[in-house]
């Protein structure tokens, strides 16, 4: 599991140089895949690419579609059934249907550092003090 | 309920994926709830995300208390868990309305702990390291126990007068008892069943391993049969193992078979890969 810190690594260095990025996770499998819910791409507006969501065959469709969410900065829900849509790899694929979920990775606030163990209120599930909505802009 | 301070903009520090990504990054336990859709509303929302550290309180919002609620509940069931797996979930709420939620479960790495710096020590070190394991190596003889024997491990000189304080063993490290040696195999038995281990691996044939606990019990030291149900004895998967490195292979396979909670045999003939057989 050391993939999830490459990410973290490489989002924060993209934040430091300003540039502009979008996530891809995968959400959702049925039958078989290469790889399982959780795993992600991190796409840069230079097409740098960090992670593995596939054997190979939906990284350059996911790169395409990852452009368009960097543009308009809204998430889209990608579904790839490995069965028909196999159209730009070499074969390679397992038969069964990938959800990936590609959104654009922005922070409502330039925080740096975020305080992941305060609590917000010291009250009890009822009552907890939820930040707002984070808005992606 | 929006959190905001004077000037009515949100907290600053308040992002649950600023929190998520510096989880990541410091590689601690925590889960990221993301809403996919709900239902009736039409449409992907955008960064509704809640985010549920293993220590600390939940920090943003998906939209709905009932639903916030669930979502923490489930997250922290699913923390409690050996390996839990990311998944999208639907959760119904009240009025029949329905939420999809990615929950996404970040772990830190398995922590594997090695009692005994023998020659047959090496190879799974060798192995445990690369399989991404933290790997940490107890042993009082300043002989075995170097960094130089055990590239990428932590090495613990001491002996058991020592341990109370240098050897910490958490809910996710997994231990493997090798020292070759009765008396050192002994304690570190002893202090491995009273842990949070889940998996203590005894190196050596059953008769070994009872004469050990029939020793203890004349010490007094007793262990209810839940304790004893986490000493996997003899240790390893059955695989014919001989060499130092074969030994090596069946007792790392055989932590994780456990920790996903897999049978450990043939896949051949298996319909799914990646569903674990509960044993």
């Amino acid at each position: 599991m050391k993939e999830n810190r490459e990410i973290a690594l490489a989002m924060e260095e993209g934040r430091r140089a300003g540039r502009k990025m979008a996530l891809a996770t995968v959400v959702r499998v049925k039958g078989s895949a290469y790889r399982r819910e959780g795993a992600k791409l991190l796409i840069d507006e230079e097409g740098k690419m960090t992670g593995v969501i596939s054997g190979g065959c939906l990284e350059p469709d996911v790169a395409e579609v990852a452009k368009q969410v960097m543009a308009d900065g809204h998430p889209v829900m990608k579904r790839y059934d490995l069965d028909e849509d196999l159209v730009w790899g070499l074969g390679l694929g397992c038969p069964g249907t990938v959800d990936v979920l590609i959104e654009p990775v922005s922070w409502n606030e330039t925080t740096s550092e975020a305080d992941v163990s305060r609590s917000s209120d010291g009250k009890g599930v009822e009552e907890r003090g939820f930040a707002g909505k984070e808005a992606s802009s | 309920m929006n959190v905001r301070n004077e000037n009515g903009r949100r907290n600053p520090g308040k992002d649950p994926f600023a929190a998520w990504t510096e989880c990541l990054k410091e590689e601690q336990a925590a889960v990221l709830c993301t809403l996919l859709a709900f239902s009736p509303s039409p449409g992907l929302p955008s960064g509704v995300r809640l985010f549920i550290p293993e220590n600390g309180e939940p920090l943003g919002d998906l939209g709905d208390e009932a639903l916030n609620r669930l979502a923490v509940e489930w997250a922290r069931k699913k923390l409690d868990t050996l390996h839990p797996q990311s998944e999208t979930c639907i959760f119904s709420l009240p009025g029949g309305r329905q939420a999809e939620v990615f929950v996404d479960v970040n772990l830190p790495p398995s922590e594997l702990m090695i009692f005994g710096a023998g020659h047959d020590a090496i190879p799974l070190v060798k192995l445990a390291v690369q399989s991404g394991f933290k790997t940490t190596v107890v042993d009082p003889r300043p002989a075995y126990a170097t960094e130089d024997r055990f590239p990428g491990a932590r090495i613990i000189l001491a002996d058991a007068g020592l341990w109370e304080e240098r050897v910490i063993i958490g809910k996710r490290t997994y231990v493997v008892v090798m020292n070759h040696h009765l008396e050192r195999d002994r304690v570190a038995i002893r202090l491995a069943l009273n842990s949070p281990a889940p998996y203590v691996g005894v190196l050596g044939p059953r008769s070994r391993c009872q004469r050990m606990l029939e020793a203890l019990e004349k010490e007094g030291v007793t262990f209810g049969e839940e304790k004893l149900a986490r000493m996997y004895n003899p240790v390893g998967l059955d695989i014919g193992a001989e060499t130092p490195e074969e030994v090596a292979i069946s007792i790392l396979s055989e932590i994780l078979a456990f920790r996903k909670g897999c049978s450990g045999g043939f896949l051949r003939g298996r319909d799914s890969i990646h569903q674990p057989v509960r044993k």
